[in-house]
């Protein structure tokens, strides 16, 4: 299929995208609709669905629409990336999981490193690899910028040798490469004193541990990197401009992010009315409870739905993006303490797979006011930079 | 078409100076000075949230809702006013509700009966034999009145599925609106209270700077920015769950900033001279009207119990790959 000028007029707008691809989710004719639920109960196993539907919707191009064509995509912007999440969780086809980190660390690749978009990013199109973002640091979580994993210039080439650790690495042990924000000046110089390299992680020096989190599964782990060389070509932008990259990579996390999880937090909540026990539909305090879940879903997404316009408009979304983060959280928990109470007995009891993935997405959930800089650091942002408030260190 | 940003802030602000003067403004009168009609017509989503929230921050009181519901009722002629049913007041023979503010000698004012097969929409002539008292226990500035109506002194205008059809695309449209009403409000009050706490020192530092004070006032934002975003939700899918889920969720960051204010403000925010408890007042009055929170969350709860269908976001339905930059 040729680049979006001369696609078909249907797929070139996001809407008459989001129709074809919908119908092509659903024909059964093609291999699509076999990748319908439920989510498989490992990380591994998920990222390995991931890898055989992206492969799939390759051949047909569906997941190229939204990248640019120099990265292996077939043009448009933000709009198309968002109908592909909403009409997957639609079909009842879980997203890939790798795409929660390629849709954050995509975006600032492609704007501040496209030799390495280009090299990289059509790889991952197709499923064939996939990325981890290290940021997180056992010293350093809300306060990054106090992050110590350092890349020191070594050698006429100008290689980096990285020496240090990350942690919290979200599907670190199934990545192919890292997006490692690292220290390339003093301790002293804070946030300025930051680079953003693509580590490989199958390079000599790296260690991969998995961890086991409250969901029972190995959705994070720890890396450790130890006299790892890093090719000077490798560096995201320029040296210098890490925290500035992090910055930008911050607005998708809290943009398309929050979309991709707005459209599961629906497939979630279709699926938990469905399997409200008999005796309970009538009863009015359910009714209220999935209301409030669904009133805490519809806001989300009709906000995450704004900020995704504005990314693809090629607006910087400022600290008002942290009032999206504290919509997510809010949502992601009220949707699955919602069901744990409606679920009640089987949500305790039940050994079954499908209690179990409501157990596990309800640990799953907690961390949505953790990760990605925390409820306590967004709404210090908010009341610093948009309610104008004193700062906590004010007299 | 939607208006420009310096549109908006012109028109926002032309807003605020009209409504926030003291005493009593007269709305319509100052909206038909404004050429309202043409305002409408060129963004009428843009221009009625900015009503409303400007409405609501300034709490002045005024009919423009029924404008608004009649409108999207679109009856080609007939009433120029709503009477607005209340539940737990009507029978089946007497018509019992609310009109916002008075109304001239011989007004045509439309009316909903019933539901579903048995819906009527009706018009009465008022003010004739019934008598409208004044609803002020709450809020008098509000300057509500109750009006009741024998059903066989009223005309109907449309029945069953027509009224039925009818009265929800008023009841989405009011709903938007009335949000909006709720999100000026809450802005109000957010900014009474941030002024407070810039302002107030204690322990030798503004309190403002303490982590709980900050961060109160930030999760009350985070409420309101969810709320206006559901708002524009609302008319751009133009569906009456979204206009539900809209004012339901503008209720309640209400009340959650209302709350937050009010415990940051600390004595003073509780005082008769202060105005958070004029924009509680009116906040519960708007909760009331066209279906309250509660109401609106178990509906919404039953919609999903019944198998929703999510709307598709129109908002991904714009401009054309080619015509604007898009993100690289």
């Amino acid at each position: 299929m040729a680049d979006l000028v001369s696609a078909p007029p249907d797929l070139r707008d996001a809407a008459g995208y989001a129709t074809s691809l919908a119908a092509a989710l659903t024909d059964p004719s093609s291999p699509l609709p076999g990748f319908r639920g439920p989510e498989a109960s490992t990380t591994e196993l998920r990222v390995e669905h991931g890898r055989a539907l992206l492969a799939e919707l390759h051949i047909q191009g569906w997941n190229r629409y939204g990248w640019p064509v120099e990265a292996g995509g077939l043009g448009g912007g933000a709009r198309h990336r968002a109908a592909f999440y909403d009409e997957l969780s639609r079909a009842g086809i879980p997203a890939p999981e790798q795409n929660v980190i390629l849709e954050t660390i995509g975006p600032p690749i492609l704007r501040f490193g496209p030799d390495l978009a280009a090299r990289f990013l059509p790889a991952c199109l197709r499923g064939e690899e996939s990325w981890a973002q290290g940021f997180s640091e056992p010293e350093a979580g809300s306060d990054l910028a106090a992050l110590r994993c350092r890349a020191s210039r070594e050698g006429p080439d100008g290689d980096f040798v990285v020496n240090g650790q990350k942690t919290w690495t979200t599907l670190g042990h199934l990545a192919t490469r890292i997006a490692l924000l690292c220290r390339t000046g003093s301790t002293e110089s804070r946030h300025r004193g930051l680079s953003m390299l693509l580590v490989d992680l199958d390079s000599p020096g790296v260690t991969v541990r998995p961890i086991r989190m409250s969901t029972g599964t190995n959705e994070t782990a720890e890396v450790f990197f130890t006299d790892v060389r890093v090719r000077a070509d490798r560096v995201i932008g320029e040296v210098g401009q890490g925290w500035a990259i992090a910055m930008y990579l911050l607005q998708y996390e809290r943009g398309m992010y929050a979309w991709m999880r707005q459209a599961v937090l629906f497939g979630l909540l279709g699926q938990l009315a469905e399997q409200v026990p008999a005796g309970a539909r009538e009863n009015g305090a359910t009714r209220r409870a999935l209301g409030e879940a669904r009133l805490a879903t519809a806001a989300l997404r009709a906000r995450s739905g704004v900020t995704v316009r504005r990314l693809a408009d090629g607006e910087t979304v400022g600290p008002d993006a942290s009032a999206d983060k504290l919509l997510l959280s809010r949502a992601e928990q009220t949707v699955l303490d919602v069901a744990r109470r409606v679920l009640g007995p089987m949500f305790v009891l039940d050994p079954g797979a499908e209690a179990e993935r409501w157990r596990s997405t309800w640990f799953y959930t907690r961390a949505a006011s953790i990760y990605g800089g925390s409820a306590e650091i967004q709404r210090g942002i908010l009341a610093d930079r948009v309610l104008m408030l004193p700062g906590e260190n004010d007299r | 078409m939607t208006m420009d940003t310096a549109t908006t802030v012109l028109l926002r602000e032309t807003l605020h100076e009209a409504l926030s003067g003291n005493g009593r403004v007269d709305v319509p009168a100052m909206l038909a000075e404004l050429g309202w009609d043409d305002v409408l017509a060129e963004d009428e989503a843009g221009a009625t949230r900015l009503l409303f929230e400007e409405q609501g921050r300034a709490l002045a009181a005024s009919p423009a809702l029924d404008a608004v519901v009649l409108r999207a009722i679109g009856l080609a002629a007939g009433p120029t006013r709503v009477l607005y049913p209340v539940d737990s007041w009507s029978s089946p023979d007497m018509l019992d509700g609310l009109l916002l503010g008075s109304v001239e000698a011989d007004t045509s004012v439309l009316t909903p009966s019933g539901a579903g097969t048995s819906a009527t929409l009706l018009c009465v002539r008022f003010p004739g034999r019934s008598p409208a008292e004044p609803v002020d226990a709450l809020d008098p500035d509000a300057h509500w009145c109750r009006v009741r109506v024998a059903v066989s002194d009223a005309q109907p205008l449309l029945t069953g599925e027509a009224a039925s059809r009818a009265w929800a695309r008023g009841l989405a449209a009011g709903r938007r609106a009335l949000a909006s009403e709720l999100i000026g409000s809450g802005r109000a009050v957010l900014d009474l209270a941030a002024e407070q706490v810039r302002d107030r020192r204690q322990f030798g530092r503004t309190i403002g700077s303490f982590q709980s004070v900050r961060h109160r006032l930030a999760d009350a934002y985070a409420g309101l920015v969810g709320a206006a975003a559901l708002v524009e939700s609302a008319w751009a899918d133009g569906s009456p769950s979204t206009a539900a889920c809209a004012k339901a969720f503008a209720a309640r960051s209400h009340a959650e900033v209302l709350a937050n204010a009010m415990q940051v403000s600390g004595a003073i925010g509780l005082t008769w001279e202060h105005a958070l408890h004029r924009h509680a007042r009116r906040g519960f009055g708007l909760d009331a009207l066209l279906g309250s929170a509660d109401e609106l969350v178990t509906d919404a709860g039953a919609d999903l119990l019944a198998g929703f269908d999510l709307p598709r976001f129109p908002a991904l339905d714009v401009t054309p790959v080619g015509t604007r930059e898009e993100e690289a």
